[in-house]
């Protein structure tokens, strides 16, 4: 009901270092940052794309490496996983260069998170854990560690983190086991759940291939992609019960062709690095409880 | 990777997997490095339900089958490294050629070079049988080494690439042209990233490959002092230079034809003479002439635009054997805004193509821009085809076009183009109903014959209006709105039927163009508000809609009342099995993406001091705990913000609900990036928040400041993401009738600011429940609401009268007697 004047941070305009001079050819992993704004990196072309709400693109971060994971803080500072220069690199929402974290210390930064006290996640997937560093860069402490048990991990693809009962949960994608490991802040493993689609089964609900990237939408449910299964399952984040699912392959404007990373969008409807496609696309609201 | 393989090596046995899928026996059977337990892999990997349930298990083809192998051949994926994978479209398009087709992933496929008698494996599991999958193949392909493998020179021509290469102007495997770059990376410029199609301009040329320069990229031609094509160097800035046809692009030589005319690009005297009949012309006075090429090639032949127009007409030249442009090399597809480039030289009025009005096949075509063309514009922006991406047919070749010129011909302050995409020519857009006035919209500044060029009553025309006159105008010349009032208020009955045109030869733009005929009728309006505005409840009685004072915010009023009043007041009651409510709907964009409001209203909630909990219920202070009742919404925006008299005698919230106390509670809806997640300190197990964006909630101190009687209270809340603290401020005015010695039975007065009973915002333990500084309303496309909202009207009724709302884009503090609250 208010009117025009006087509103709005969508249209701000950004500053020269973020003009837009490529195309983003490989969506690869995305996070959703202050303003509404979407950050998509490009491991081909080595940039952070930036995109307004509606998925216009209105910048891009260039001259990264190998950009992977990426995630930006409520003060818009983007934390991009540089899988070429092994370390995660922090820019000033202007596109200005802060600092570095975990330079040596990682080997393949492919998924980032951070916690309410501002600690950044690294899924190092060569590396078998996740990292944790204080917003300084601090080692703090690794979350999971190389191996088949229990809390163990192969090959973690992404980091979601969720509030829960009082203390938020680490939700691991354990992409070698073909299920999700559930931990506490400071890595104590609390559950875990899913398993691989076996060989030429269709029995695929609650199961994995290539498990991909995780979201936790409004409603705390925990959202799967699939890269192989081109396929988004919805499951209980308790139980990993089956809930839904939504997404099939295609390479048309909907549909899924090697999704490398979902975000739930603010209002409700799932944003998705499209890579196969290379789109980056909103899709419809999954069902709500 | 650590992968376990124990349950892959039972899954191999069982099934026998081998003989399922009948492998070529020079390939390893089973499971083979780098496919293997090597690197975690299983046949599960490949072989499991993909797409859940409309693969068997079997590999697919084609793009499913690519999106496989992208599974793991991606730069998040365990193969990383090799990421440059892709199916290759040949023929047009008409013809996949997928992964599987010259990759054997069983294992390395080895084979015998007939040239040297070596016998070797072929290098990136590049199966040998490559006619299994494609019968025109000659087989065994060759790939023992690079690059001298990829293509050889002498039969059998069974290089990698040649072994299937039948049509291609180089390298088949008949050994047409075995020639061009031979000894070269193919797949240097034929990414296979890209389905080994060509990178453009800059996809090659950023690098020196054999004879030919290295251009762009760091150390290029263009770092040289000399050039002036400076940072990125994209393909639309060479084709400023080299025309491409043909799949060719014009050499060109700037010792032999001076570029350049006393020392500005602008005026540029440039002869280019590819040999080919090919000839471009640019003047002092911009670019003129046109791009003559062979008459085979399709090209632009006349680009047209209009002074103040967002469009450009353009037609393309009908080359010999010519059967329409297209967008794909396979002839179809219209063209679209990618297909151009559109160049302004002097750099001041960039624009860009948003839109093509075309249909495949056509020779002509409409151009929409985001910028409408200015004088200096004409005669001088260039517009271009993008390389390779125009066709057409001419004697058995697709051919991509070339350049024109906008300006080629004198263009003239003649009729605006016809097609109307995108944006319109002068001409009613759009009308608002509301009370007497409508407002009149075009789509560029507009003048009358009115005293100093304002539209005046003449200038317009009513028609179909029940005899309603036009009784005066407000316009300022210049200005793209009107504001006309009439004789009249308008009724239901008039919109879609009266309608508003502009008068022959009155209305015009900045160029002297007059406005179009047409009618446009009246409909309800969908703006928003500017700046400041209220609702006042005072349209007549019988009226189905409530207005804001700018005629603009309108919202249906339904359950069951289906009109209003007349005595100014939006009556809400419980008592009603659907109580009344005003949607708003219509005005989807209001109220979204704010930093700062200021809402107030001026209100009577009734039975605040009754233990009420629906019509049935008619025993004051029996403390039935029924949340029913007890929720008053005055306002709400749909994950917006929400305003609300919570009466808080429920289950719970530890109040002492006997005196029937009422509080103002104010949700707003706040994005992830300012998420609060501490627990609420009485609902601790409150889980199923998500982190994601959520309602943070503020209201008055139900204890220091209860809303008591009923009577009028007058409620302003400021939301301001810019104050250092708590960015909520709430205000509530008693009006003095709460005054003791006013009303003694009553008992309760303050001076008019009301705390905010939030927590400390810098207690982390219950910080996620209130407002915290920076925080900004998120956006969300859905309806406002005074009253109950649909689907909550039993629950959220509002009870009582609101005699107005109002609302400011902005923080207004003025006449508040203790605020802002930092």
């Amino acid at each position: 009901m208010l009117g025009a004047g006087g509103i709005g941070c969508k249209g701000d305009p950004l500053p020269p270092d973020l003009t837009v001079q490529n195309a983003n050819r490989l969506p690869t992993r995305l996070a959703q940052g202050p303003n509404w704004r979407f950050y998509v990196s490009d491991a081909r072309i080595g940039s952070v794309f930036i995109y307004g709400p509606d998925l216009s693109l209105v910048g891009e971060l260039k001259q990264l490496d190998r950009p992977l994971g990426v995630v930006v803080d409520a003060l818009g500072q983007i934390y991009v996983g540089n899988d070429g220069r092994d370390n995660v690199e922090v820019y000033s929402s202007a596109g200005v260069k802060l600092r570095e974290i975990g330079t040596g210390a990682i080997r393949m930064p492919n998924d980032l998170d951070l916690d309410e006290d501002g600690n950044l996640y690294v899924v190092d997937s060569l590396n078998d854990t996740v990292r944790v560093f204080d917003a300084s860069g601090v080692w703090l402490r690794d979350i999971g560690s190389a191996g088949d048990g229990t809390g163990e991990l192969s090959f973690p693809a992404a980091v979601a983190i969720a509030y829960r009962s009082g203390s938020d949960e680490v939700y691991v994608a354990d992409q070698g086991h073909a299920r999700i490991q559930v931990y506490d802040l400071q890595g104590a493993f609390l559950r875990g759940f899913g398993s691989e689609v076996g060989a030429f089964s269709g029995d695929w609900q609650g199961k994995f291939v290539k498990l991909q990237s995780l979201a936790i939408d409004e409603f705390g449910r925990l959202h799967a992609a699939d890269s192989y299964l081109n396929r988004i399952q919805v499951l209980d984040p308790d139980t990993g019960a089956y809930l839904d699912s939504y997404g099939s392959f295609g390479t048309s404007a909907g549909e899924l062709n090697v999704p490398l990373d979902i975000a739930i969008a603010f209002w409700g409807s799932t944003v998705v690095a499209n890579s196969g496609n290379r789109t980056v696309e909103n899709l419809f609201a999954p069902p709500q409880p | 990777m650590s992968r376990t393989p124990i349950i892959r090596g039972a899954v191999i046995a069982a099934i026998g997997i081998a003989a399922f899928l009948s492998l070529p026996p020079t390939v390893a059977q089973g499971l083979s490095p780098p496919h293997d337990a090597s690197n975690g892999i299983g046949c599960e990997d490949c072989h499991s339900g993909h797409g859940g349930g409309m693969f068997d298990g079997l590999i697919p083809r084609g793009a499913e089958q690519e999106a496989l192998c992208k599974s793991c051949h991606n730069p998040t994926g365990q193969a990383s490294t090799m990421v440059d994978v892709g199916n290759h479209e040949v023929d047009a398009g008409t013809l996949t050629i997928d992964c599987g087709s010259c990759h054997e992933t069983h294992g390395p496929y080895q084979t015998t070079d007939p040239h040297t008698g070596q016998t070797a494996d072929n290098l990136k599991l590049v199966r040998g049988d490559t006619a299994k999958y494609l019968p025109a193949a000659q087989e065994p392909a060759i790939f023992q080494q690079r690059p001298d493998h990829f293509s050889f020179d002498t039969g059998p021509f069974t290089g990698i690439c040649q072994s299937c290469h039948t049509s291609t102007n180089y390298h088949a495997n008949d050994g047409t042209d075995p020639h061009h770059n031979l000894g070269s990376v193919c797949t240097t410029c034929h990414l296979h990233e890209n389905g080994f199609a060509p990178g453009g301009c800059t996809g090659c040329h950023d690098q020196a490959q054999g004879p030919r320069r290295q251009v762009s990229a760091a150390g290029g031609d263009f770092e040289r002092a000399s050039h002036h094509v400076r940072g990125t160097v994209e393909d639309g800035d060479c084709i400023t230079c080299h025309y491409s046809y043909g799949g060719q692009h014009m050499q060109m030589s700037c010792g032999n034809a001076s570029c350049h005319e006393a020392n500005s690009i602008h005026r540029i005297i440039h002869t280019v003479d590819s040999g080919a009949g090919s000839q471009l012309m640019l003047t002092a006075a911009g670019y003129e002439g046109s791009y003559q090429k062979p008459d085979f090639t399709p090209e632009l032949e006349t680009v047209s635009g209009h002074i103040g127009s967002q469009q450009l007409a353009v037609t393309f030249k009908q080359g010999q054997d010519g059967i329409g442009i297209y967008t794909r090399e396979d002839l179809s597809g219209a063209l679209a805004p990618d297909d151009f480039w559109l160049f302004d030289v002097d750099g001041d009025n960039p624009k860009a193509v948003t839109g093509v009005v075309h249909t495949a096949g056509a020779y002509a075509a409409t151009l929409i821009l985001d910028t409408p063309l200015t004088a200096a514009d004409l005669g001088r922006d260039i517009l271009a085809v993008r390389p390779r991406t125009i066709w057409d047919w001419y004697a058995g070749g697709y051919q991509n076009a070339a350049t024109g010129t906008i300006g080629a011909q004198a263009v003239s302050a003649g009729p605006w183009p016809a097609v109307v995409t995108g944006p319109a020519p002068v001409g009613l857009v759009k009308t608002a109903y509301a009370g007497s006035q409508i407002r009149v919209f075009f789509n560029e500044a507009v003048y009358g014959t009115g005293a100093g060029g304002a539209i005046q009553s003449s200038d317009l025309v009513l028609s179909n209006c029940a005899g309603r006159a036009i009784v005066s105008i407000d316009h300022l010349a210049g200005d793209s709105t009107a504001t006309l009032t009439l004789d009249s208020p308008l009724t239901l009955g008039d919109l879609g039927a009266c309608s508003v045109a502009a008068a022959a030869a009155s209305v015009s733009d900045a160029y002297g163009n007059h406005a179009g005929s047409t009618s446009v009728a009246l409909s309800l309006s969908d703006e928003c508000p500017i700046g400041a505005t209220s609702f006042q409840f005072d349209e007549a009685a019988g009226s189905p809609y409530a207005f804001d004072e700018q005629y603009r915010y309108v919202g249906t009023v339904s359950n069951p009342a289906t009109s209003l009043p007349g005595d100014g007041l939006f009556h809400g009651d419980e008592n009603q099995a659907t109580p009344t409510v005003i949607d708003f709907d219509n005005s989807l964009a209001c109220l979204k993406e704010a930093n700062t409001i200021t809402v107030e209203a001026l209100l009577r909630t009734d039975d605040v001091d009754l233990d009420y909990d629906g019509p049935s219920d008619l025993t004051p202070g029996d403390q039935d705990a029924t949340r029913n009742a007890t929720f008053s919404r005055v306002f709400e925006r749909k994950r917006t913000i929400k305003i609300t008299i919570m009466r808080a005698d429920y289950a719970g919230d530890n109040v002492d609900s006997r005196a029937g106390r009422a509080r103002v509670e104010v949700k707003y809806f706040v994005d992830a990036a300012s998420r609060h997640s501490c627990p609420h300190p009485q609902w601790p197990d409150d889980t199923y928040q998500g982190n994601d964006s959520r309602w943070h909630q503020v209201s008055t101190d139900i204890d220091a400041y209860p809303l008591l009687s009923d009577h009028w209270y007058k409620i302003r809340v400021v939301f301001n993401s810019a104050k250092t603290r708590i960015p909520i401020d709430i205000w509530v005015d008693d009006l003095g009738t709460d005054d003791p010695a006013v009303n003694p039975d009553v008992g309760e007065w303050w001076p008019g600011f009301i705390n905010i009973a939030m927590p400390d915002p810098q207690d982390s333990s219950s910080c996620r429940w209130g407002a915290l500084p920076g925080d900004v309303i998120a956006l969300e496309d859905q309806a406002s609401h005074v009253g109950a909202p649909p689907g909550h009207t039993s629950a959220y009724v509002m009870k009582g009268q609101i005699d107005w709302i109002s609302w400011k884009p902005e923080a207004d503090y003025t006449g508040v007697d203790d605020g802002p609250h930092y």
